[in-house]
């Protein structure tokens, strides 16, 4: 049977320079049906790009190999295939800023969830029916959001956000759940709880769960696997708790890990590849 | 060489500041020279204003007191122009809707973007009293000829409005969308108008204000309104008629931007 995700060759260039640009370089990873797989690794490594690159929301370069996830082609040689949407909407995907729309209520938004699914006239119109709506209420049961269903998501705090986020991807049936950052933005309970919530999809449902992670410690206690990337390449792919402190400081390089193995606090930024191309002036 | 690098910058900012002080002199100095090409071609002749003081006097005399006599004419036809605004305005949000999307750079390909903005500073070029012109000959005299200048011209300027308040959304939202696996008019339905839509309505209301303002002039041309009665009265010298017809246009333009503005604020 074939992977349920499936990446070949994957590169990535960011601008024109061909070397300090690449973000990605040559991935190669299967990932099989039920695993819950952390990606680590430092800023700028690029594991928000290649989860990007799962879901059809990013290109590869165009001497890039094939993504398929769910049997299905995502994209060959940087083309986005020509029915993504069926496949995006097999595809749940959270995202660190939840991407909700702060002007709708949280029961639209999660109702959005069904959009691949119903005819696209009556979701261009928003009439979705009893059946669709009761699904949505369930979900945002499942996540502890159905009090809040008819409140605008604007209103909510982050962490609540974010399971409003989850609860769009289980109205969504999504097979796959792809998580970037989930818990960047989060507070500690509400980390915790959101990590919570995708451990219990991944077991009960037997969802695929791959998450990008930056603590490590999360990795180690809810997956299983875990696959590190730096400067865009796989440097570790195994069990988490495979995963020592002299390892991690290899990943991480040794200036950003203290003591105890933990990640000296990141700073998100949106260029790709960065502090490691450029070597340090003196 | 750390503290020649240090004094190589210093001297740079400097540098800096004295080129931005001859870029910002040379600014003014344009500046300058145009309002003062400006001042003999507009024939600017501002002594007149107090030369002639005396027939000025003589001329605003004649406007009091206002004649209020025909108030009946003036204000049915008062409404009239406020009718040919509505529909002038609720045609125009209605098309520029799809305009606005279709010109916006970050949901549409530049092919699509750059020959439909094309067309909509075209339709925003020419003023309404010269589409009312036109359309007096194409569709007759009347209202009717008036609600089409209002509409092509404010199409023209709310797709620009729509489009600019599209291009600064947040894209996150819309990615959100996306990645259920809606299509791409879904994503512009639940990702972008939700967040454009308190702004959208706010710059149709404001064109609104200003279509019952421009509706109280296509009437001159014949394009229905207030506008006839204000020419006629004008020219027949009748300047009490004119000032009570300009009463009754200042205070129902006010009305209608209070009305606006309270609506507005319902919205934002």
């Amino acid at each position: 049977m074939e992977p349920e995700i499936q990446i070949q060759g994957l590169s990535k260039t960011f601008g024109k320079k061909k070397n300090s640009g690449k973000a990605l370089k040559d991935i190669n990873l299967t990932i099989e049906s039920g695993e819950i797989v952390a990606l680590i690794g430092p800023s700028g490594s690029g594991k928000s790009t290649l989860l990007r690159h799962l879901a059809g929301l990013s290109c590869g370069d165009a001497d890039s190999g094939e993504i398929r996830v769910l049997g299905q082609s995502v994209q060959c040689k940087g083309r986005l295939s020509r029915d993504i949407r069926k496949t995006r909407a097999r595809i749940g995907y959270i995202f660190q800023q939840f991407n909700l729309v702060g002007r709708m209520k949280v029961m639209t938004n999660v109702l959005t969830g069904a959009l691949g699914r119903v005819p696209g006239w009556r979701g261009c119109l928003g009439l979705f029916n009893a059946e669709e709506k009761a699904l949505a209420l369930k979900c945002l049961n499942r996540v502890g959001m159905d009090a809040w269903a008819n409140q605008r998501a604007s209103c909510l705090s982050g962490g609540q956000q974010q399971r409003v986020a989850i609860a769009r991807t289980l109205t969504q049936k999504a097979e796959v759940i792809l998580a970037d950052e989930p818990i960047a933005s989060l507070d500690p309970e509400s980390a915790r709880r959101v990590m919570e919530i995708l451990a219990d999809i991944n077991s009960q449902d037997g969802r695929t769960v791959v998450v990008t992670l930056h603590q490590v410690d999360y990795a180690r206690e809810f997956c299983r696997r875990a696959i590190a990337l730096r400067a865009g390449e796989v440097v570790f792919d195994g069990p988490s708790e495979e995963l020592t402190p002299s390892l991690l400081a290899s990943i991480y390089g040794t200036t950003s890990f203290d003591v105890d193995g933990e990640p000296v606090k990141r700073r998100k930024t949106r260029e790709p590849a960065k502090g490691f191309a450029l070597a340090p002036a003196s | 060489m750390h503290s020649a690098s240090t004094h190589s910058n210093l001297s740079g900012d400097q540098d800096n500041l004295l080129s931005r002080n001859w870029t910002s002199l040379l600014g003014w100095g344009i500046a300058c020279a145009i309002l003062a090409w400006s001042w003999g071609g507009a024939e600017m002749n501002p002594v007149a204003l107090f030369a002639d003081g005396n027939n000025m006097a003589v001329f605003a005399a004649d406007f009091f007191p206002p004649n209020f006599h025909d108030w009946r004419l003036y204000l049915s036809e008062m409404v009239t122009t406020v009718q040919i605004a509505i529909w002038g305005t609720v045609m125009a949000v209605i098309l520029a809707i799809p305009f606005g999307i279709m010109s916006s750079e970050n949901l549409v390909p530049w092919w699509v973007c750059q020959p439909v903005r094309r067309l909509m500073d075209s339709f925003r070029a020419i003023n309404e009293m010269v589409f009312a012109m036109l359309f007096v000959v194409a569709v007759g005299l009347g209202p009717f000829a008036g609600v089409m200048a209002l509409f092509i011209h404010t199409t023209g300027v709310l797709a620009k409005l729509f489009s600019e308040a599209v291009e600064a959304i947040d894209p996150g939202p819309v990615e959100g969308v996306r990645a259920t696996g809606a299509s791409g008019l879904q994503e512009v339905i639940y990702g972008v108008i939700p967040q454009v839509l308190p702004l959208w309505i706010s710059y149709s209301l404001y064109r609104f204000e200003s279509n019952v303002r421009s509706a109280t002039v296509v009437g001159m041309v014949g394009a229905g309104g207030i506008g006839v009665i204000l020419w006629e009265s004008m020219r027949g010298f009748q300047f009490a008629q004119t000032c009570a017809v300009m009463i009754i246009i200042i205070l129902v333009v006010t009305s209608l931007d209070i009305a606006s503005q309270w609506i507005r604020k319902r919205f934002i």
